[in-house]
């Protein structure tokens, strides 16, 4: 707990911790002004967006749509490859793990200050979304795919919901870049890594030869989270997801601790 | 660093082993073996299970192989296949279906541009596109509905003789066509029978129809038509994951939400089209008309005089391949004159449909066939005139035009029988 608790005590005196929580309360904001600019000539927009002009409770739903397919998984690469192989390049790795401490603490403070991280990011959305869209559009009962028209409440818990979700589905990511991180004393090639084992993911799972392995691919799953928006929910595809990242980041984590346990610190 | 690699192999070829044997071991676990019993026993405990199953949901798949290639829809737009009418559900998709006794039937269907709905319930049949943010609500014709909601939702007695009720209907049916076991098969998780229906006639296309139904529930799970000598189904239909269970009542209801753009259509009842009461139609009193109203069929003679009475010239072939005698006919008018001339029996049977294709909905099926791609039509002359062929591995289709006639021939037969009748058109 006390090497959590000196992570976070590093993220938050970090100046690109800000950078990269600026950029993601910028998304919802941004997005808002845009709709807002543009909402007479936004036609055969996707219903997420479409129904976030008539409702405001609905931008931090547009937001994430729009942040899971990329910018999100880049956010998530980028922390987990800094995490340790960012310290590697500065050298302070080396002065951590010279102490009496366990190194599978101080890989599993390296993971919970990147949940830490990308949840505040994801909050952020969420705020920036609530507060660019009521202001733009109001915040009212809103509208599910589904059709049916839910209370506010019943919506945001929904929305809650959705966003626990994604950072779930961020977490395999963030989980990939750590394993990476814990091969390579570069934090950029790790993230590299992270993000082109993701990219070849997608591409695995837009082949209909591919399709045996949909099941088992984390990146097949991060859009499951629109099930949320219909009623009754889809649960098994949520429950089917949920179980596939823990599967992913469990597994991740589990072999990046073997190798991290094995790492000469002192190369 | 060789030595860390070395390590990273050793786990990845750990993990994929045991994933690969656990994969192994879970197909390995043997099915239980089922319960022997005839078909009729079986038929009476899926109609004994209607009643005792009140509700079920799951995800339900289903495919057209009617049409080769992605999807027709695409073909005729060159849109991108999402869900957004009913019309686009018959080309193949996946989703998740509420089914309730007494209170309806919800489909939800997602699509990569959004969802699309149908429930249909007590309200009469409402869908909505969240991609095009419509909804659209289908009412049945005012004298049909009342006595719809009253029986057709209302649960019936099952007798208790239906296992020999059943037996004697197969006999029957023998002629058209022979009801056997397949394989014990497993759908969505399930053992299930597998009732497989094979025509009885040697003109058909159709190589088997197969159900399979749940050996612990008898709810039929999943719904296969194959066409003669093809290993794959050409249309299927089923659950890929079920629950049994309750479910709420309100999930038949929908209300549109606010903003959406929101139309009415009536269904057309089926006495609209065929076997109706006869009080229903412009031309009652006339005795060949209500014979066929009455459900009973005419003789082409009574045929061609009833459709002249409506102004309705019928095509008909000169005489008709011994294999595909005259079967008997329909005429109606309700909507605009149409006559049905039927040859041939069981599964082997094509139908002649002609109307004077005016303004109803038989009209401008010809041009409509013209639109689509190529690829899927062929082209033809029939008694002279230019006509157009749909090909499928089930279903056979040609229309032509004679005059102000325009005649649909359709059967569930190879083209070959199909041109035969055709040959014989005078």
């Amino acid at each position: 707990m006390k090497l959590l608790h000196s992570e976070i005590i590093k993220l938050v005196h970090q100046k690109r911790s800000y950078v990269g929580w600026g950029g993601l309360l910028a998304v919802p904001l941004l997005m808002s002004l845009a709709m807002y600019l543009e909402r007479s000539n936004l036609q055969g927009v996707d219903p997420l967006i479409r129904f976030a002009l008539h409702d405001g409770l609905l931008v931090p739903i547009g937001a994430i749509w729009l942040l899971t397919p990329l910018l999100l998984p880049m956010l998530a690469a980028m922390a987990g490859a800094y995490q340790l192989a960012g310290e590697a390049e500065t050298g302070t790795i080396k002065t951590w793990l010279m102490h009496s401490i366990s190194r599978g603490g101080v890989l599993a403070s390296k993971w919970g200050v990147g949940v830490i991280y990308l949840a505040f990011g994801l909050l952020l959305v969420f705020l920036g979304g609530l507060a660019g869209g009521g202001l733009a559009f109001g915040l009212h009962a809103p509208v599910l795919l589904s059709g049916e028209t839910v209370s506010v409440a019943y919506g945001l818990w929904l929305i809650l919901l959705a966003y626990l979700y994604v950072l779930a589905g961020a977490l395999c990511v963030l989980s990939l870049a750590l394993l990476f991180a814990t091969l390579t004393n570069s934090s950029l090639t790790a993230a590299i890594a992270a993000l082109v084992v993701f990219i070849v993911m997608n591409i695995l799972g837009t082949f209909s030869y591919f399709d045996f392995l949909q099941p088992y691919l984390f990146t097949s799953h991060l859009g499951d989270w629109q099930n949320l928006l219909g009623q009754p929910i889809f649960w098994h595809p949520i429950i089917t997801g949920q179980l596939c990242f823990a599967l992913w980041s469990t597994g991740l984590m589990t072999l990046a601790w073997y190798l991290f346990r094995g790492k000469d610190v002192l190369v | 660093m060789r030595h860390k690699w070395r390590t990273v192999i050793v786990v990845a070829a750990v993990a994929t082993a045991a994933v690969t044997v656990g994969i192994a071991a879970s197909r390995a676990h043997g099915s239980p073996t089922l319960q022997d019993m005839s078909v009729a026993q079986l038929l009476a405990k899926v109609a004994a299970g209607s009643q005792t199953q009140t509700a079920i949901s799951g995800d339900v798949a289903w495919s057209n192989g009617l049409v080769p290639g992605s999807g027709l829809s695409s073909l005729l737009t060159g849109q991108s296949s999402a869900p957004g009418s009913v019309s686009d559900l018959a080309l193949g998709g996946s989703g998740r279906l509420w089914l309730k006794r007494d209170s309806g039937l919800r489909l939800a269907v997602q699509g990569s541009e959004g969802d699309f709905v149908l429930i249909a319930g007590k309200q009469g049949v409402w869908t909505y596109s969240s991609t095009s943010d419509t909804a659209t609500h289908y009412s049945l014709a005012a004298k049909r509905s009342a006595s719809a909601s009253a029986s057709d939702l209302s649960p019936q007695e099952v007798p208790a003789d239906l296992p020999a009720t059943i037996a004697s209907a197969l006999e029957r049916f023998a002629t058209i066509g022979k009801v056997t076991f397949g394989p014990q098969t497993s759908v969505a998780g399930q053992p299930c029978y597998l009732l497989v229906l094979s025509p009885a006639s040697t003109l058909t296309s159709v190589g088997s129809l197969r159900v399979a139904v749940d050996a612990k529930t008898f709810v039929p799970l999943r719904f296969q038509v194959y066409a003669k000598g093809d290993g794959s189904a050409v249309l299927s239909a089923g659950f890929t994951s079920i629950s049994y269970g309750h479910l709420d009542a309100s999930l038949f209801d929908f209300v549109p939400p606010a903003g959406a753009t929101v139309s009415e259509q009536a269904l057309p009842a089926a006495e609209d089209f065929l076997g109706g009461s006869a009080t229903d139609r412009s031309v009652s009193e006339e005795p060949v008309a209500s014979e066929a109203a009455n459900g009973k069929s005419l003789t082409l003679a009574q045929a061609e005089t009833s459709a002249t009475r409506y102004g309705l010239a019928l095509v008909v072939p000169k005489a008709s391949p011994s294999a595909l005698p005259f079967a008997g006919a329909t005429v109606t008018a309700t909507h605009e004159p149409v006559a049905i001339l039927r040859y041939g029996s069981g599964f082997g049977s094509i139908v002649l449909i002609e109307s004077k294709g005016a303004d109803g909905s038989l009209a401008g099926l010809g041009q409509q066939l013209g639109r689509l791609p190529r690829a899927l039509l062929g082209s033809a002359a029939v008694a002279g005139q230019a006509a157009w062929e749909l090909r499928t591995p089930l279903i056979n289709l040609t229309v032509w035009r004679r005059g102000a006639t325009e005649v649909v021939a359709a059967g569930a037969v190879s083209q070959t029988s199909l041109d035969q009748l055709l040959a014989a058109v005078r």
